[in-house]
């Protein structure tokens, strides 16, 4: 607890001088500025490295306004004053209320310490660190903030999609909604839930945008996105029952859903649920990912594919895809593939009158001399001797 | 020829004595002031990118701007054709909680040009403050823009704040980067922008005037 939660009427003007020094010593060490506390209304109270003189109105409304950005975005913004500084701002907050804020400020010819063509001051980190040591002060509300960071991020990625959209003019919310839906199936498939999250979030901003206020016809498209993904989850892995469960629960809830507004956090909760899960069986997922990468690769044998266009087809960075069947086959990519490539072969050497020439080639070696070779590795004769003793076995 | 490419590098490293300078050569080389808009444009384009991939932060962005609105202002001398008498007044902002001026000083420029008496409220400009700016000089037209997906809502709130006072025959304009025709059918507004060359058209279409 800080010392201004111990008292009835917290007030901003109470904050331990004690404590501002510390934060103000371990700022002022990183970072060339200036730092101050500030009541809401923008009134100095108690600073260190500050510019000497009497702040005028506008400077103070300045202020207040960068500590009302700071809460606004959950994290310090920097803020242009007319005076060449630039501030940024952390405000001090008892529960949901702000009593002010910590300040700091530079001059702008400070940003570039060693000349305008080199890297500025890194201001992105010194508001992140002001922000920390304020947190850890316990003298802001964190939750509050970062709920407020969360929000800021989502906001930008639909800024993102709606620029986009302006710039593709693309028409018909269904042909929109088709080309995201296979690339968020994947990704809850492999698991990833940021790139989920952010799909979700194109996929509602694309929804709404052109649905306008038709509601109606923004459920609608919620509904079939969710039974679409409660499949995904059931053919990921998930317990089908649970999914049931899940999908029946997520539906009671959008019947209940009103406005644009709720419908984020109810899709957000949603992909939470199926993610995690998927996430509670994590062997039937990556085992289905291998069974259909060999399914590929048997389809595909004739063809020169490698380990790149398995981990494609299935999904999966090619790292990720090598790792992961190594896991489950027990051996690496490559010797799978050469063995499925020769034992082919060796069926064909057996079933059909086919040239060794024409054998090699249908099971995808570029190179007679490479089949033969690998074909001897593993067979431990040389297909022409394995076409005849399999031919006298028979016979 | 001179090549606009370092004005767009300019604008785009907030190098501004370098784009106010390089803006006033394309003028004197005759180059038209569009293009040597667009060249402006295309270097703040390329910040947002960079900002957009964490590449550069909030100062970046900020010189970069001003560098570009310094360089409009050498600009604005050639749009704003003088002698002429202005065929109405149309006032002008940036929403309530949003900062960003670039796109409504083209809007402004632009509007300057076409015979329009311009009033610029500025950035963070609150509904009340559009209201009476629109009572005070007896504007035909108002000009809103938004660059933040958060600050559309004050955007349909002084739409809003505008109808409710029943101003005679005021049209109510709106443009900015996350703004649409839909949103602009949602609020209630007359008319949607996506540039500042359309919304001179738009002004004309609105106002009555050709
Ligand atoms: C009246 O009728 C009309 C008609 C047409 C109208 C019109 C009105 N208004 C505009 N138009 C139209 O005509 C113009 C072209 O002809 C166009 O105008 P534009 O304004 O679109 O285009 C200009 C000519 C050039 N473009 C611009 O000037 C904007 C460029 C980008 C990079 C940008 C800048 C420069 C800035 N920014 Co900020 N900024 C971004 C922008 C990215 C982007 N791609 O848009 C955007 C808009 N910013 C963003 C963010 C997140 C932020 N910004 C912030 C701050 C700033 C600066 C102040 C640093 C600076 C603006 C400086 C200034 N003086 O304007 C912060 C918010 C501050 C605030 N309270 O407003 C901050 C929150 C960042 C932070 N962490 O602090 C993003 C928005 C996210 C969202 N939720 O919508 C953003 C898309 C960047 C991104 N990719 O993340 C049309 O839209």
């Amino acid at each position: 607890m800080n010392s201004l939660e111990q008292l009835s009427q917290p007030n901003i003007s109470e904050l331990d001088r004690s404590i501002f020094r510390r934060i103000a010593q371990n700022y002022l060490l990183n970072w060339p500025v200036g730092i101050c506390v500030v009541q809401p209304d923008g009134q100095r109270l108690m600073a260190k490295n500050w510019w000497a003189g009497r702040d005028s109105v506008t400077h103070r409304d300045l202020l207040a306004f960068n500590v009302q950005e700071g809460l606004r975005f959950g994290e310090p913004t920097v803020t242009y004053c007319p005076d060449k500084r630039l501030y940024w701002a952390v405000p001090i907050m008892q529960n949901s209320k702000v009593l002010g804020g910590i300040v700091a400020g530079t001059e702008e010819e400070a940003l570039f310490p060693s000349g305008m063509d080199q890297p500025p001051l890194d201001l992105r980190k010194a508001c992140c660190e002001l922000r920390l040591m304020i947190e850890r002060e316990n003298l802001t509300n964190s939750a509050v903030l970062e709920k407020h960071r969360i929000d800021t991020e989502r906001e930008r990625e639909r800024a993102e999609v709606l620029h986009l959209l302006k710039l593709e003019d693309l028409s018909g919310v269904r042909q929109l909604y088709l080309r995201e839906e296979p690339r968020l199936l994947s990704t809850i498939r492999q698991g990833d839930r940021s790139e989920s999250r952010l799909i979700i979030n194109r996929i509602l901003t694309m929804i709404l945008h052109h649905a306008g206020d038709r509601f109606e016809l923004v459920k609608s498209f919620m509904m079939e996105l969710v039974a679409t993904i409660c499949r995904t989850a059931v053919e990921a892995g998930a317990d089908p029952e649970e999914m049931l469960g899940n999908n029946f629960q997520s539906m009671t809830a959008l019947a209940s859903i009103r406005s644009m507004e709720q419908l984020a956090p109810w899709l957000h909760a949603v992909l939470e649920r199926t993610m995690d899960a998927i996430a509670a069986h994590p062997d039937n997922t990556s085992s289905m990912i291998i069974t259909s990468a060999i399914t590929f690769m048997q389809q595909h044998l004739h063809e020169p594919i490698g380990r790149d266009d398995v981990a494609m087809a299935v999904d999966l960075s090619p790292s990720h895809f090598s790792r992961l069947f190594k896991h489950h086959v027990g051996q690496g990519f490559n010797q799978t593939l050469v063995r499925m490539r020769v034992d082919h072969a060796a069926e064909l050497l057996i079933k059909t009158r086919m040239s060794i020439g024409q054998i090699a080639h249908a099971s995808g070696f570029k190179e007679q001399g490479y089949f033969a070779k690998s074909f001897h590795r593993l067979m431990g004769q040389s297909p022409r001797s394995y076409r005849q003793h399999q031919a006298n076995c028979m016979a | 020829m001179m090549d606009l490419k370092d004005l767009t590098e300019a604008i785009k490293t907030g190098n501004r004595t370098q784009a106010t300078s390089l803006t006033q050569e394309a003028l004197d080389a005759d180059l038209t002031p569009q293009s040597i808009l667009d060249a402006m444009v295309v270097g703040m384009d390329e910040i947002g990118d960079k900002f957009k991939r964490n590449e550069v932060f909030v100062p970046e962005m900020l010189i970069a701007a001003r560098a570009m609105n310094e360089s409009m202002a050498i600009l604005e001398p050639s749009l704003v054709k003088s002698g002429y008498k202005p065929l109405a007044t149309a006032v002008i902002g940036t929403v309530q909680g949003d900062l960003h001026d670039i796109g409504k000083n083209l809007v402004s420029m632009m509007w300057k040009g076409s015979a329009l008496n311009v009033i610029d409220l500025g950035t963070n400009v609150t509904p009340d403050k559009f209201v009476a700016a629109i009572k005070e000089h007896d504007a035909k037209l108002v000009g809103l823009s938004a660059l933040l997906t958060t600050t559309m809502p004050s955007m349909k709130a002084t739409v809003e704040a505008i109808k409710s006072e029943e101003l005679s025959d005021v049209k109510i304009l709106i443009g900015g980067a996350p703004v649409t025709q839909s949103f602009a059918d949602q609020i209630g507004a007359d008319g949607y922008s996506p540039d500042a060359a359309s919304a001179v058209d738009s002004a004309h279409q609105l106002l009555g005037i050709r």
